[in-house]
């Protein structure tokens, strides 16, 4: 292999030598529509590699070999042209804006590209105008929201630094594998996990664990600076994702960052500034003394006899309501804690430039974002350097360079069992209690059932988390053969993501929680140490044939990824007062854990494209990976698509129809099992003395599969009115086969459960995205994007007896995964159900017989994207996005109406209330469904919607004659902006702040549960930005 | 020069990429704990140990459940529980018993242990790093606590019988009968029994302190013979038990509470003794046992009385004012089986063959260490059973034996119900995913 390398290396340096034929010269200028100069785009002669490059004024020279040649003009973001030259010496050109990306290139192979125009998949790309032109968002994950047709993907939390769940085209595992899609940037697979850092022990919301998903982290794509990315092309099923094998069962996301373009140094600076508040407050009913003596009060025993110690307990109480009131410390103290304005800064500091050989892009940032809450907050530090040089001319490599600091403090919301969350003490908490800190800085007790002081927690409790982070990409392009009518190149990429993360927590043993602990106080310091690897090594060869009719693209390679985990924590109790040094406690506990895995996959493709008419491709991948329990066995992933550009074919001027294209795609991917479902584990034990080992009763799957899924997608792009109004409407059907449940097994054999290949699902949708330039005009232009999609899920195959998975037992729902019956009504795993039964104690099918509440996926999404340019330096853009019928689980407000503190808790007007009692107390009774199936307003699960204002932005850039006066050649670009995010929001729900929320994390099933949540948050920045 | 900097360039990147084969993975092995898999093949001496030390560990797998519930049923003592109502309502009838409730662990929590036999069995047929002789050793107490576990779980599950064969946890046996399943504990019982035997003067390993006095093949062949002495009396035989008796610890003259215990200590991996009281977790004796006992009996102080009765109301209500106080101290032991128990099974024995001075001799070596005279009563065959039965009731208070006593002599109806709406049940339902499994497995 390597001298046959070496010997096509040796033929291509001899063909170097052999000059090119130069016939006529051709010049010219390429503009924009408004008569800007063009740099940098590509001129090239068709069928040839004769080509050239426009320079700053957007000027070209170019050998053309006769008169009948053509001339392709192609410059990203813009709509390519070809001309034939005739014989004309001189050809300006003038190119249009690609506002539909159809020309802009998304991967079609794991080393080969397409044309959007001639994709079969419905990949979206998302240019860093879609992602961060409007807003800044403080992560990716956030600037995905509403802008992907097929995408459930909703916030965990509103607190800075992230947390969302992120689902493309429904779900794709019941848990026992990766619910989140894989996240490559620049070539490199990168870490997108929740480390737990033992919150949830702390607080006993998961006591004892030694990881949890109530730990509320944020997802660790946080650390990728917004800013950077240049685009993102998201592969959402199968069909698309078939090229990355095993590990794409639940979608793909492909990160390109910034690159150096070339031509002049250019220095940007930008800045934004803003702030945040509450979307809304919840709480805030009003206390009275006959609301504490008629609702909060026990003055009479069983037999109707006065109870004296409760007559007392009352009195005291209207005592302190009456003080309160009377000398003005009757406080608010949601308002108190959730009442706060965050603070938004970003800076950003970047380099671009270089020259023929030498491109590079270098780019810090700082990322400074406080909460609305106090101490809570997030901060990163970013810098990038995209070197890309040419060694010689067929030779070039690119190194990508990423190294991010960030910090969070995540506060203390969601669920709790030992009073500590403010989250869930302020559901308790009485307006008439004092809780501000004396004079000498102690913080008074709340009371007794209440058991602590939110303001103590919020001020004196620690929840951070730090990561060093770096990401280093590379690749090497070899291209051993390049004639007229063929090449052939080599790649190498690859590269490193290595984070070190360490997150602390900390109760102080004088907090009066800490202080009613048998060992009060509570520390722990987490170390989270993540390395993932990965190399790729592939070979492309074109070939035109036909006399370049039939372009054909031959590729294959190989591909190896390793990661490791490694974590551990030491974890102390019974502190010395002031003491936040876990190892100083008096009762310590430690924890290890590893994990590894390797991957690796070889593949190979071949795409055909017949005149841009007929674009085919059939691919094949297989992948082993050290997860499955035959570590060693090959498992193919097959793809094949097929597109055809109908509006190629034949003549259709004067037809409004400018672009018709039909697509079919076919494509497998899997899902890997977690690590050690193959492991029967030995635990350790003791006894008198001595250590021993012992089985786990839980008994790892020897035979274990991945999960598999195999997807059709098809669907229709059109163009309308020369491209003025495009639409691409797609259908999918992923099966998912083999997925991965908990058998349970009989346990007097000493064996609980394993984990089986027990069920298959489908997921069935669609996606619908039209663009239509309402106006265009010179001083006023309306571009309008409606995105449509929904999905349905269901369970299509089930050997183990349904279950209730997730959230806090049937009472409040749960989600259930359940096969299908014996007349094939089939069952969404995503279905939510609870209490109560419906059928009689006495019948057989009783135990199962719950109440259903509808599903935890919408019935439809649908987002509006609006941007108008006005006055030619004005542009205003809006982002809607709509949300129809999906479940929430929610206990907040059972909290909040068992602490008398809800909004409408005093009123008597909820939905079957019977207009006496408080809405608070008669919530606290009711559950199930009505007569008309509406679910009751208790404290079972209920169906919402929301529209969300997610974005809106209006920016002026200063005329370029006003900054040359201004500035002389200093200063080439400013540009000044005012946004919002999540500015507004219309919603029926009423359980909670804000129904986007979840305690658990990202999970396939059991996300959304709301519980002891903080609001939702608009937020309002000033940016700026100043190009040198 | 260039040139050649580019093709050294090319190389050494074919080159790296082709020095190691970029396809070949390894297996990965678990990181974090042992796998079952590497004692089964060729297992260590200290692999070997370390099972052994398991089993011992595991003896009190289910214990502190099971203790509860058969004394919870048997109307012995009640479990005051502030935040599970389940203990007072459900396990004494008040309730439908539910199949999938915590207190199924009095069943399922023997699994593991007779799991552990299994799989300690398995490894020593197939390893040389230990002498014929010495793997009797590990033998026998794999095989004793595979019995002891096993009769356990048959005393919750009752007439509902037990899956005597689960070596392949995938493919276990239906259950037995009852007699079929006592028959069986009893074989794995009398292997062992014969392995001891056959295992030389000492143990290769290191024996847990609860053990002290069982620490050889010979002492702890006594503790075998001893439960399989249990399962002899349940089974109605007379004859073999009055042949097992002398093979037992059994000491007419010897300290009662002398036999193996189950040991606690609350330094990780032990944990702490789980019977103590706690503010949400009470264990009171049933006031009529203790209202009824005769004044002066010693083994009153099993539980202390209270000058303000400790009460129940969740679900059920009832006062007593009966705290026990055998368990105070988290490093204090439990005991397995003592000579108390046998002394009374030597009676027990008597009684059955009509031996009525051998009968109340043994239950006088109760009365007299109790502080109590000597028996008085009648001295029919019957009323020798019911006299063992109750000093049965307070010798082994709070040891799991009064339901299962009254059970196999068909005196359930007999047992006090301290409140009206209570039942005596007769077993525990089978655990809900055991019917799954038959279910799914017919």
């Amino acid at each position: 292999m390597t001298k046959k390398l070496l010997l096509i290396f040796g033929l291509f340096f001899t063909a170097l030598g052999v000059t090119m034929a130069q016939n006529q010269s051709l010049t010219g200028k390429v503009t924009d529509i408004n008569g800007n100069a063009l740099p940098g785009v590509s001129v090239v002669v068709r069928g040839t590699t004769q080509g050239a490059t426009t320079d700053a004024s957007g000027n070209y020279q170019l050998a053309v070999p006769g008169n009948n040649a053509r001339v392709g003009f192609s410059y990203i973001g813009f709509l390519s042209q070809e001309v034939a030259v005739g014989n004309q010496t001189t050809l300006n050109v003038t190119l249009r804006e690609d506002t539909r990306q159809l020309e802009e290139v998304v991967v079609s192979g794991l080393a080969t590209t397409i044309k959007r125009s001639n994709l079969a998949n419905a990949v979206t790309l998302l240019n860093s105008k879609d992602l961060t032109g409007s807003t800044t968002p403080v992560t990716t994950d956030g600037a995905l929201q509403g802008k992907i047709a097929g995408a459930n993907i909703v916030a965990n939390t509103s607190v800075p630094g992230g947390g969302f769940n992120l689902q493309f085209r429904g779900v794709s595992t019941l848990g026992a594998s990766s619910s989140q899609p894989l996240f490559i940037v620049d070539g490199v697979y990168i870490d997108n996990g929740q480390y737990s850092n033992g919150r949830s022990a702390a607080n006993k919301a998961a006591a004892g664990s030694s990881a949890s998903a109530q730990d509320n982290n944020a997802n660790r794509l946080a650390d990728i600076n917004p800013d950077d990315i240049e685009n993102i092309e998201i592969l959402k099923g199968s069909s698309a994702a078939a090229i990355y094998g095993t590990r794409a069962n639940a979608g793909v996301v492909i990160i390109t960052t910034k690159r150096g373009k070339g031509g002049k140094t250019t220095v940007s600076f930008g800045q934004d500034i803003g702030f945040s508040k509450p979307l809304s407050f919840y709480g805030g009913a009003d206390w009275t003394p006959e609301k504490l003596t008629n609702d909060f009060s026990n003055t009479r025993n069983a037999d109707g006899t006065p109870n004296q110690a409760g007559i007392t307990a009352l009195n005291t109480e209207i005592a302190a309501l009456n003080a309160a009131k009377a000398n003005g410390t009757y406080t608010d103290w949601e308002r108190e804690v959730y009442g706060g304005t965050g603070a938004i800064r970003n800076t950003r500091l970047g380099i671009t430039g270089g020259n023929e050989k030498t491109k590079f892009y270098v780019n810090g940032s700082l990322s400074d974002e406080t909460g609305i809450i106090k101490n809570t907050g997030f901060q990163r530090y970013s810098i990038r350097a995209n070197i890309d040089h040419k060694l010689t001319n067929w030779l070039d490599f690119g190194i990508s360079s990423n190294y991010i600091v960030s910090n969070n403090d995540r506060g203390w919301t969601g669920n709790d069992n030992s009073y500590v969350n403010y989250g869930y003490s302020l559901a308790y908490t009485r307006p008439y209690v004092n809780l501000f800190p004396d004079a000498n800085g102690q913080y008074p007790n709340n009371q007794n059932g209440v058991g602590e002081n939110p303001l103590a927690i919020r001020d004196r409790a620690i929840n951070n988390q730090k990561v060093n982070r770096i990401l280093q990409g590379f690749s090497v392009s070899a291209r051993a053969l390049n004639t007229n009518t063929s090449s052939l190149t080599f790649r190498v990429n690859g590269g490193v993501d290595y984070q070190n993360g360490y997150a602390s927590i900390w109760l102080p043993s004088d907090l009066q929680s800490q202080l009613a602990e048998p060992n009060p106080g509570f520390a722990q310091d987490t170390r989270n140490e993540v390395f993932n690897s990965n190399v790729q090594v592939s070979a492309i060869y074109t070939q035109a044939a036909l006399g370049g009719r039939l372009n054909l693209t031959t590729s294959a390679g190989a591909v190896r990824l390793y990661k490791y985990l490694r974590s551990n924590y030491v974890r102390g109790s019974g502190l010395p007062a002031g003491v936040s040094n876990p190892a100083r406690g008096k009762v310590i506990d430690g924890f290890a854990e590893y994990q590894e895995n390797t991957d690796v996959g070889v593949f190979a493709q071949q795409d055909a494209n017949y005149e841009d008419k007929v674009i085919g491709s059939v691919g094949i991948r297989f992948d082993k990976s050290t997860l499955n329990s035959q570590f060693d066995k090959f498992y193919a992933f097959p793809r094949a698509s097929l597109a055809v550009n109908a509006t190629k074919f034949g003549n259709w001027g004067g037809t409004a129809l400018s672009q018709l294209k039909f697509r079919v795609a076919y494509g497998q991917t899997a899902g890997l099992p977690n690590f050690g479902t193959t492991f029967s584990q030995l635990q350790v034990v003791g006894v008198g003395g001595l250590g021993g080992l012992v089985p786990s009763t839980i008994v790892g799957n020897i035979n274990i599969e991945p999960e598999r899924a195999t997807e059709l997608e098809y669907g229709v792009d059109f163009g309308l009115f020369n491209g003025r109004v495009t639409g691409e409407l797609t259908l999918y059907n992923k099966k998912v086969f083999d997925l991965i449940l908990p058998l349970n097994t009989a346990p007097t054999t000493g064996v609980t459960s394993t984990q089986i290949n027990a069920a298959d699902l489908t997921n069935q949708g669609l996606e619908f995205t039209l663009g239509a330039d309402v106006v265009r005009g010179k001083n006023f232009s309306w571009f309008v994007q409606p995105i449509f999609w929904y999905n349905r899920s269901n369970v299509t195959r089930l050997i183990v007896p349904q279950s209730l998975r997730g959230g806090f037992g049937a009472t409040f729902g749960q989600w259930r995964v359940k096969g299908p019956d014996p007349d094939g009504t089939t069952y969404s795993p995503t279905q939510i159900v609870g209490q109560p039964r419906t059928l009689p104690a006495t019948d057989p099918g009783f135990a199962s017989s719950w109440t259903s509440y509808g599903d935890a996926q919408p019935k439809y999404e649908l987002s509006l994207n609006n941007r108008i340019t006005f006055l030619k330096n004005f542009e205003f853009s809006a982002l809607l996005a709509y949300r129809h019928k999906f479940t929430v689980v929610s206990l907040t407000r059972v909290l909040w109406d068992e602490g008398g503190n809800t909004y409408d808790w005093n009123e008597t007007d909820d939905l079957g209330n019977d207009g006496k009692t408080a809405n608070g107390i008669y919530r606290q009774n009711v559950n199930g469904v009505d007569e008309s199936g509406v679910p009751k307003p208790g404290y079972n699960p209920n169906i919402y919607s929301f529209l969300k204002l997610r974005e809106v932005s209006l920016y002026y850039k200063i005329p370029t004659p006003l900054i040359k006066s201004a500035f002389r050649n200093v200063v080439s670009n400013i540009r000044v902006g005012i946004s919002g995010n999540n500015l507004l929001r219309w919603t029926d729900y009423t359980a909670g702040y804000d129904p986007e929320n979840s305690n658990f994390g990202s999970l396939a099933l059991g996300g959304g549960v709301d519980l002891g949540s903080s609001p939702a948050v608009r937020r309002m920045m000033f940016h700026i930005a100043v190009d040198f | 020069m260039k040139k050649h900097t580019s093709i050294l360039l090319a190389s050494l990147l074919t080159g790296s990429f082709l020095a190691c084969n970029p396809l070949k993975t390894e297996e990965v092995i678990d990181p974090n704990f042992p796998s079952v898999g590497a004692v089964t093949n060729n297992a260590s001496k200290a692999q070997l140990d370390a099972l052994s030390v398991g089993q011992f560990s595991l003896a009190r797998n289910g214990w502190s459940t099971y203790i509860l519930v058969v004394g919870t049923i048997g109307k012995e003592l009640f479990n005051f529980n502030g935040t599970e109502s389940r203990w007072m309502t459900e396990l004494n009838g008040a309730r439908p018993i539910d199949n999938s409730a915590f207190y199924n662990t009095a069943t399922t929590g023997w699994g593991l242990p007779v799991r552990q036999a299994n799989t300690t069995i398995a490894a020593l047929n197939n390893t040389s790093s230990v002498t014929d002789v010495q793997k009797n050793g590990y033998r026998g107490i794999a095989n004793t606590f595979k019995g002891l576990s096993y009769l356990y779980m048959l005393n919750a599950q009752g007439t509902n019988g037990i899956r005597l064969n689960v070596e392949d946890p995938f493919k276990p046996s239906k259950p037995a009968s009852y007699a079929e399943s006592l028959a069986g504990i009893a074989k794995f019982l009398d292997e062992g029994a014969t392995q001891l035997d056959q295992a030389g003067a000492a143990f290769p390993m290191a024996i847990p302190a609860g053990f002290a006095n069982f620490n050889t093949p010979a002492r702890f062949k006594q503790f075998n013979r001893a439960i399989a002495l249990r399962v002899a009396i349940y089974q109605a035989d007379w004859a073999k038990a009055a042949t097992l008796l002398p093979q037992t610890f059994y000491s007419a003259t010897g300290d009662l509470r002398a036999g193996p215990v189950n040991t606690y200590s609350p330094t990780p991996p032990d944990f702490g003794n789980p019977f103590l009281n706690t503010s949400s977790s009470q264990i009171v004796g049933v006031q009529q046992i203790f209202d009824a006992a005769e004044p002066g009996d010693r083994r009153l102080s099993k539980v202390s009385k209270q000058t303000a009765p400790l009460t129940y109301s969740s679900g059920i209500a009832y006062s007593t004012p009966y705290l026990t106080n055998i368990y105070r101290s988290a490093s204090d032991p439990f005991p397995i089986i003592r000579n108390e128990e046998l002394v009374l099974i030597a009676a027990e024995i008597a009684a059955q063959q009509n031996n009525v001075a051998e009968a109340t001799r043994n239950i006088n070596i109760v009365r007299t260490a109790a502080g109590l005279p000597n028996y008085a009563g009648a001295t029919t065959k019957d009323a020798l059973v019911n006299a063992i039965l109750k000093e049965r009731l307070y010798s082994l208070f709070y040891e799991g034996h009064r339901w299962v006593d009254m059970r196999r002599y068909n005196k359930l109806n007999e047992i006090i119900l301290p409140v009206a709406n209570m039942k005596v049940l007769e077993r525990l339902e089978r655990p809900v995913q055991e019917v799954n499994w038959d279910l799914f497995n017919p």
